[in-house]
């Protein structure tokens, strides 16, 4: 499978509907930035996408086995808490030895993840002692070793430092440029258009637009998104 | 993956604990005359006492380590809770309300195989109705809201059967059995246990590699591949069947579940998968030792099991919460 295939995605709790039949397909190669304002339900979303909540629909990836699904698609929620304070490398470990070919694999896996998200001085760390941005990046190492073709993320900007948000920016481009899929939520407009070759909107639960030409953020443009 | 083995002392202390166990009671076991008298096939006071007594209580306590400490370990890596053990899910307190249920309408005098099998039915209902009401969710708060519900019903339930109870001595005998005790441990009682309570741990062990992706929460662990949903299944059968089977037996026995899985994580550095394959090692060792103690200490009746565990329990439980959490 090449591309994520989401058709009339719509999510409702109780009475309340949070998503409204969106659809759109996400190619291998690009990088997508799903912006909207707070409670328009971008995480809903990627969540529903991937079967992690109740959905009706279709969506090619969420009708995917647990294992089939986690090697085509690894996933990056927002952590708010630690609960098992484990170490940094051992984390990346658990993840890595299960879809690498072998231990020197799952090796050479977790040193390249830990360079490109440029963690590799927190490797023998426990994650309680991480600060939130530091955090976030371990996270999206740990979703690196899965090898997957596409990574989702939720607001994986949101806790970052300038010089942390640049290294993240860098590594979706580079991800992008070895043909892997990229899409994330973010409030960071700058950084979307920077980081983004398309772009998708959601207001109250439905598609505003879609787009893959360069966008600028305009002041009506951003009337348009947030009010 | 580099495997750091736990330390020597403790397979020395569990050595100890069993050679302490065999021997301690109030009949003192002449050693030379059992062997003699094992090897000649004689029925003897030293081999009834040992063969009926002694080893079949040793076993039942290293069989509720099992149960307890897979049970805890199992759940409060699933539940991401350090809280999470088998009587705050509601388990431990409906295996009891099942065998006080067959105690107070006296099946137990007809046969004791009601006991278990009161235990483990009401359990299981527990758990079935945990899965039932979670079956849906990935969201672990639900499933401790649901466990914290059942507990208390079950404890409420509990408390009626007692009140209106018009037999002083059935109530006497239930709230005694209630707090749990292993002073009356017979061989048949181990047979009544045993299937029970291994194939519930040898569940809850079959899930041990995939607990290790739960450390950032079930979503993360469903998106790397594990199912969630069977899982969940797997430990909450697992843990009512181990802990419905040696309830049943010795009665409520607290603290072991939630103490053991957090004494074995500092020296495996938190991993969730080793927690769970050590802390039914360390559950057993802390069973034999409190069931040791309550035969050395001179009280004129036995103290109850579950009550020396809580005591020892709680305090320490609080220590390792603490070191832990406390600053």
């Amino acid at each position: 499978m090449d591309h994520i295939d989401v058709k009339n995605l719509s999510v409702r709790i109780n009475d309340y509907v949070i998503l409204k039949s969106v659809s759109f397909v996400v190619n291998k190669g690009q990088c997508v930035g799903l912006i909207g304002k707070n409670g328009a339900g971008k995480t809903t979303l990627l969540r529903a996408m991937q079967g992690l909540s109740r959905y009706s629909g279709v969506s090619n990836i969420a009708a995917l086995s647990y294992e089939d699904r986690a090697r085509l698609v690894a996933w990056v929620p927002q952590i708010h808490d630690i609960v098992w304070d484990v170490k940094v490398k051992k984390l990346l470990e658990f993840t890595a030895l299960k879809f690498c070919r072998n231990a020197e694999h799952a090796e050479q896996t977790i040193s390249t993840s830990l360079a490109s998200t440029n963690t590799v001085q927190l490797a023998e760390k426990n994650l309680s002692t991480l600060s939130s941005g530091e955090l976030a990046l371990v996270n999206v190492a740990r979703a690196l070793c899965q090898n997957s073709d596409f990574i989702l993320m939720d607001e994986p900007l949101a806790n970052l430092d300038p010089r942390q948000k640049s290294t993240l920016i860098l590594l979706m481009k580079t991800l992008t440029n070895q043909n892997k899929g990229i899409m994330f939520t973010s409030h960071d407009m700058p950084a979307v258009e920077t980081a983004c070759d398309r772009i998708i909107a959601l207001k109250h639960g439905a598609l505003l637009f879609d787009e893959t030409h360069r966008i600028t953020f305009t002041e009506t443009r951003n009337q348009e998104i947030f009010d | 993956m580099m495997i750091r083995p736990l330390p020597l002392w403790l397979y020395a202390a569990a050595f100890a604990l069993i050679a302490l166990s065999v021997s301690l009671g109030p009949y003192k076991i002449d050693w030379a005359q059992l062997a003699f008298d094992v090897a000649r096939n004689n029925q003897t006071i030293d081999t009834i006492v040992f063969f009926e007594l002694r080893i079949p209580r040793t076993i039942m306590c290293i069989l509720t380590g099992i149960a307890l400490g897979t049970g805890g370990a199992a759940l409060q890596t699933l539940l991401r809770n350090p809280l999470a053990e088998p009587s705050i899910i509601g388990i431990s307190s409906s295996a009891a309300l099942g065998a006080v249920l067959v105690m107070s309408f006296q099946l137990h005098l007809v046969s004791l195989f009601f006991m278990p099998v009161g235990a483990i039915i009401f359990s299981m209902a527990a758990a079935t109705l945990l899965v039932f009401i979670s079956r849906t969710s990935h969201d672990h708060v639900t499933i401790l809201l649901v466990g914290v519900g059942i507990s208390l019903l079950s404890g409420a339930a509990t408390s009626f059967l007692l009140s209106i109870s018009d037999n002083p001595y059935a109530v006497n005998e239930i709230v005694f059995w209630m707090l749990g005790s292993l002073s009356n441990v017979s061989n048949d009682d181990l047979l009544l246990a045993v299937p029970f309570a291994l194939s519930g741990a040898v569940i809850m062990l079959s899930t041990a590699n995939a607990q290790n992706y739960f450390v950032f929460g079930g979503e993360v662990a469903a998106s790397s591949g594990i199912n969630v949903k069977t899982l969940r299944a797997k430990v909450i059968l697992g843990a009512s069947l181990a802990v419905g089977g040696v309830t049943a037996i010795i009665g409520m026995v607290g603290f072991i579940g939630l103490l053991s899985p957090h004494l074995v994580r500092p020296f495996v550095g938190n991993e969730p998968r080793r927690t769970l394959i050590w802390s039914p090692v360390v559950a057993s060792l802390l069973v034999l030792a409190a069931d040791i103690a309550i035969r050395l200490l001179p009280t004129t009746n036995e103290l109850r099991l579950g009550v020396v565990t809580t005591l020892i329990g709680a305090p320490l439980f609080l220590y390792v919460v603490f070191k832990r959490f406390g600053h």
